[in-house]
């Protein structure tokens, strides 16, 4: 796989919508593998740094097209989501309580656990619910909250203006905030 | 209700909640009305979302994180790697994890650090590559530099490597636990540079410098650690590895991010930007996003702001970081300034050719910064550059300052005409109408792009000025008066943000409508003084005069406008070099001032006055009283550049050592806050100029030498006033022996003052005579004839031509005419500042003016 680089998978353009096609599991199945690798090795930190950067080095960043990138970006969001809800059901079903520890961008930036907790699960039912709402706002939340990436990257990866996106964030936060009950 | 139904209603909530974003209150409840109409359940829903966002919430912090069993060891542990046993597992790298381990000998108690590389090394021919590597990085031997005691690959194909065990934290953290100072912490980087220098010579460049491979043991010594396993872990072909490299972009070089060749150069990157975050507390390329693409542009692509800037601007913030530097914030941007900048911004320099060389050259630079000796990195062509950066700087920390600045100004002056008497009743109404509505626009243009709470971005005000000025024909066709009063706001904002083109059109515009649409001769004189500004700033001395003459032409001028117009004319020609006539002008003006204005600018052309018809007393106390205005009017750096004056006002037997360093500090600290580059000949002559009445050549030589003319530095700077402080510094390079700098000077000076100047200047004749000096010619006879003419009595800059090398110039009419010194002053002096200072404490009431020291009420009229 490594090697064929994005333009490999991207020359069709599939849409999230489709997320079936033929290219689509592969490379996604190849992220996932990744950022699991980087959360086994880090102590419960996951680098989305590290995790973009190395498929993008992966899939031979040289060859990739503007439009590759920002397929690349939705897809590292998709990943991180799948993996960090996958946790989370397995350790709801475990019983165990939550033990979560903070996401860092890189290793010197340190958020400090605030003591509450966000719940994954209800989150993930809410951002399904957005999906058949309307799916761009799933999006924005996909990249922005488990990608964490900037309003500038998912602009661009979106093709809208920032201005959008950042309305759109606002609306979708609110959205998941009144489902989960008001924030607590 | 059905799911389906539930889902309609959430979208179409979630479509007002957009819209409504961007309204105010009124009309967000009429859009709320309109669009629910009778369906309280949807009202409900889109109320309910406007509350929650408002509210902070967890989820704003990101995305948790499930961890691994905390509780379950690491199954690694108790694995023989090598000749060791794993004992516990000391912590996470980006490259792996790293284990305390024991050796496994008979009778053989040693402890160290054993790194596991994550990933593999497949192969016959990568182990060896690796091994070979290893070898060459082990026989790497420095005091600071962790020495490789082991390594391999294990059977498993995992590289490893022990190293002794360190008891120490990065650099980083240790600098501000022990609360360090700016200067041990440059010493400690400088003591760095060394061990990193000894590897280089060694031809192992480290590739992956950061704090974490800076550890500082309790004693305050470095360890390097780490030093070459980058380079190891590329033989191998597993593209995680160099994967791993760039999980730390944050001290990535661009040549890594871009996959180019490393060099000694790459590690100088990485301890300049380790030092940059030691010295202000910030990282140079952390950008708020902190998405990967946008740490890497910025790294490949953005300027890191100045250290000072750097420093931050929200006060909690700067008084942190001065204290975790075991000092006050003043003066550690003021150390942040000059030079440890200068020496940052090479080490970052984009190109590895830009950068110091070595390791050991960065070093060295350092150690002289510690011994405040002139450094190597030559200053980045300031003016337009540092213009630049304070542009972004500024911006970012004013921009709703300067949107209530231009409201002000284009509303304010407006009302004050409406409000006045004078005019009609029906002229006040279509004054103030047009007032509200360019206020209205200015609110569409400004407001439309409000900061966002949850990003934080400023926006780009200048693009907002750009748009105004774009739109401005179109949105206020019909009402000329506001549209002028706003090109004219605009000319002066762009002014002040050193977009002098924009300005220069925006105040044509102004004026072109002012005199064409609008019968207002106040406004009108206004739009043509700014505009000479404007002009003036762009070093074109010819339209500046040509626009102020226009205004002295005007009729029915009061005497304060005649005053302003005077004296603007006044400095107009001292720019131009022609002194006969400035004093002319300032003579008349400082006749006129009987009636003040309460603006900042009079003291000032009255002390320009008092200074050239050397009544210096009333000189000082003008200037003096304009420091006063100035304070209040919070203009600090305005407030630092008087101090300065000021010193050099006092004095001689007066004035103490200790002065001069004060006047370097406060230079210092007013190029901190008002860092425009055209002042700093200005001051630098100034200071120099002090250090050679204290018999000091040294200091005024090291001045000068830290303030060398750039080959490319823009004539509009080079000319006009600060070409007479220019020459000083020259001839004090030429004092120095510093003679090619000296003659490319001259010759750079002569030719800037040969697109500005008047013929009767005297300025060109003192560089021309210099320029020969310089290069060791024999004066032309042209020109010695020149300098045996009297010269002109009026200019002031003939001091530096008294210890000039060459006997020509030492011996000419021009130095023995001139006085002695510009600033000598007597007892007299000291009390007339005294009693003005005393006096201009009494004058509280806004409608005293001091006058001379004197307290009278100004005939002004109010507002």
């Amino acid at each position: 796989m490594g090697g064929a680089g994005v333009s490999a998978y991207t020359r069709d353009m599939p849409t999230p919508e489709a997320p079936a096609s033929q290219w689509f599991d592969p490379l996604y199945a190849e992220l996932k593998r990744i950022a699991h690798r980087h959360l086994e090795g880090n102590a419960g930190t996951l680098q989305t740094t590290g995790l973009v950067h190395e498929a993008w080095l992966k899939l031979g960043r040289a060859e990739a097209l503007v439009e590759g990138e920002a397929h690349l970006l939705n897809l590292a969001s998709r990943a991180m989501r799948q993996i960090v809800v996958d946790a989370a059901r397995r350790r709801a079903a475990e019983k165990r309580g939550a033990d979560v520890l903070r996401v860092t961008l890189d290793e010197r930036i340190d958020v400090p656990g605030s003591g509450t907790e966000v719940d994954v699960l209800a989150i993930e039912q809410s951002l399904l619910r957005l999906e058949r709402i309307e799916p761009r706002l799933a999006q924005v939340v996909e990249m922005h909250f488990y990608g964490g990436l900037g309003f500038p990257d998912i602009s661009r990866a979106l093709g809208v203006t920032e201005r959008t996106v950042f309305r759109d964030w606002r609306a979708a936060r609110a959205m998941i905030l009144a489902d989960l009950g008001g924030a607590h | 209700m059905s799911p389906e139904d539930q889902d309609a209603r959430t979208r179409r909530a979630l479509d007002l909640f957009r819209e409504s974003l961007d309204l105010d209150a009124d009309a967000r409840a009429a859009l709320i009305d309109r669009g629910c109409g009778e369906d309280g359940l949807l009202r409900a829903e889109v109320l309910r979302l406007l509350a929650l966002d408002a509210e902070a919430a967890p989820i704003d912090q990101g995305v948790p994180v499930p961890s691994p069993d905390a509780d379950a060891p690491d199954p690694r542990i108790g694995k023989r790697i090598g000749p060791f046993r794993l004992d516990a597992v000391l912590g996470e790298g980006g490259m792996g994890t790293v284990f305390r381990a024991s050796r496994v000998a008979a009778g053989f108690e040693q402890q160290v650090a054993l790194k596991l590389i994550r990933g593999g090394v497949d192969g016959v021919a990568a182990r060896q590559r690796f091994e070979r590597e290893r070898a060459i990085v082990a026989r790497l031997v420095h005091p600071d530099i962790v020495p490789l005691i082991d390594g391999g690959v294990s059977d498993e194909g995992v590289p490893w490597y022990a190293m002794p065990l360190i008891d120490g934290e990065p650099v980083t953290r240790h600098c501000d636990a022990q609360r360090l100072s700016l200067r041990a912490r440059v010493a400690l980087i400088a003591h760095v540079c060394e061990a990193v220098q000894a590897a280089h010579q060694a031809l192992i460049v480290h590739r992956d410098l950061k704090p974490s491979n800076l550890l500082v043991d309790a004693a305050g010594r470095p360890h390097v650690l780490d030093f070459g396993i980058a380079k190891l872990l590329d033989q191998s072909d597993d593209v995680t590895h160099t994967a791993a490299q760039l999980m730390t972009p944050a001290y990535a070089a661009p040549e890594q991010i871009r996959s180019e060749p490393v060099s000694t150069a790459t590690d100088v990157f990485a301890l300049g930007v380790i030092l940059y975050e030691l010295a202000c507390g910030q990282h140079p390329f952390l950008t708020r996003q902190a998405s990967p693409f946008a740490m890497q542009r910025a790294v490949l692509e953005a300027e890191p702001r100045r250290l000072s800037a750097a420093l931050g601007e929200r006060t909690a913030e700067v008084i942190e970081r001065a204290h975790l530097r075991g000092t006050q914030p003043a003066r550690l941007r003021r150390a942040l300034h000059g030079d440890l900048n200068r020496i940052v911004s090479k080490a970052l320099a984009k190109d590895p050719g830009e950068r110091y060389g070595s390791a050991a050259a960065l070093g060295a630079d350092l150690q002289r910064w510690l011994q405040d000796e002139p450094v190597q990195a030559a200053p980045a062509s300031f003016g337009y550059r540092a213009r630049k950066f304070l542009l972004r700087h500024r911006w970012s920390l004013a921009a709703s300052a300067l949107v209530a600045t231009v409201l002000l100004a284009a509303t304010a002056f407006s009302l004050q005409q409406a409000r006045t008497a004078r005019i009609a009743q029906r002229e006040a109404e279509a004054n103030a109408h047009s007032a509200q509505s360019a206020q209205r626009f200015l609110q569409q243009v400004f407001l439309a792009a409000e900061p966002w709470n949850h990003e934080g971005a400023m926006p780009n005000a200048l693009q907002l000025a750009d748009r105004a000025f774009e739109t401005l024909d179109r949105d206020l066709a019909d009402q000329p008066s506001a549209r002028a009063d706003l090109y004219a706001s605009l000319a002066r904002l762009y002014t002040k943000a050193g977009a002098i083109a924009r300005a220069v059109q925006a105040g044509e515009r102004a004026v072109a409508i002012y005199e064409a649409e609008v019968q207002d001769p106040e406004r009108l004189f206004l739009a043509y003084l700014h505009l000479a500004d404007a002009y003036g700033y762009q070093g074109d001395l010819r339209n500046r005069l040509r626009w102020i003459e226009r205004a002295e032409a005007l009729p029915g001028l009061a005497p304060q406008q005649r005053f302003l117009v005077q004296s603007g004319h006044a400095q107009a020609q001292r720019d131009r070099g022609r002194y006969d006539l400035a004093l002319q002008r300032f003579g008349e003006a400082y006749a006129l001032g009987e009636h003040l204005l309460q603006s900042t600018e009079v003291p000032f052309a009255r002390g320009n006055a008092e200074r050239m018809l050397r009544r210096h007393g009333d000189a000082a106390s003008h200037l003096l009283q304009q420091d006063r205005m100035r304070v209040e009017s919070s203009s600090r750096g305005w407030r630092l550049q008087m101090a300065i004056y000021r010193i050099g006002l006092l004095p001689p037997e007066q004035r103490r050592a200790e002065d001069l360093q004060f006047a370097a500090d406060l230079e210092a600290e007013r190029a901190a806050v008002w860092d425009d580059g055209t002042w700093q000949a200005v001051h630098a002559g100034l200071r120099a100029q002090l250090h050679l009445q204290h018999g000091d050549l040294d200091g005024a030589l090291r001045i000068a030498r830290a303030l060398p003319l750039p080959p490319g530095h823009p004539e509009a700077e080079t000319g006009g006033y600060d070409a007479e402080f220019w020459l000083g510094l020259s001839y004090v390079l030429l004092q120095g022996g510093d003679r090619d700098q000296a003659a490319r000077q001259f010759a750079q000076i002569e030719s800037a003052l040969r697109r500005y100047s008047d013929p009767l200047d005297p300025r060109p004749l003192l560089a021309r005579v210099g320029a020969a000096c310089a290069r060791g010619q024999a004066l032309l006879p042209e020109l010695a004839a020149a300098l045996a003419q009297p010269p002109q009595p009026d200019y002031l800059g003939y001091a530096w031509l008294r210890d000039a090398p060459c006997p020509e110039l030492r011996d000419s009419a021009a130095a023995r005419h001139s006085p002695p010194q510009d600033y000598a002053f007597g007892e007299e002096l000291r009390a007339a500042l005294d009693a003005a200072a005393a006096r201009l404490g009494e004058c509280r009431d806004g409608h005293r003016v001091a006058i001379g020291g004197s307290c009278a009420r100004s005939e002004a009229p109010s507002g």
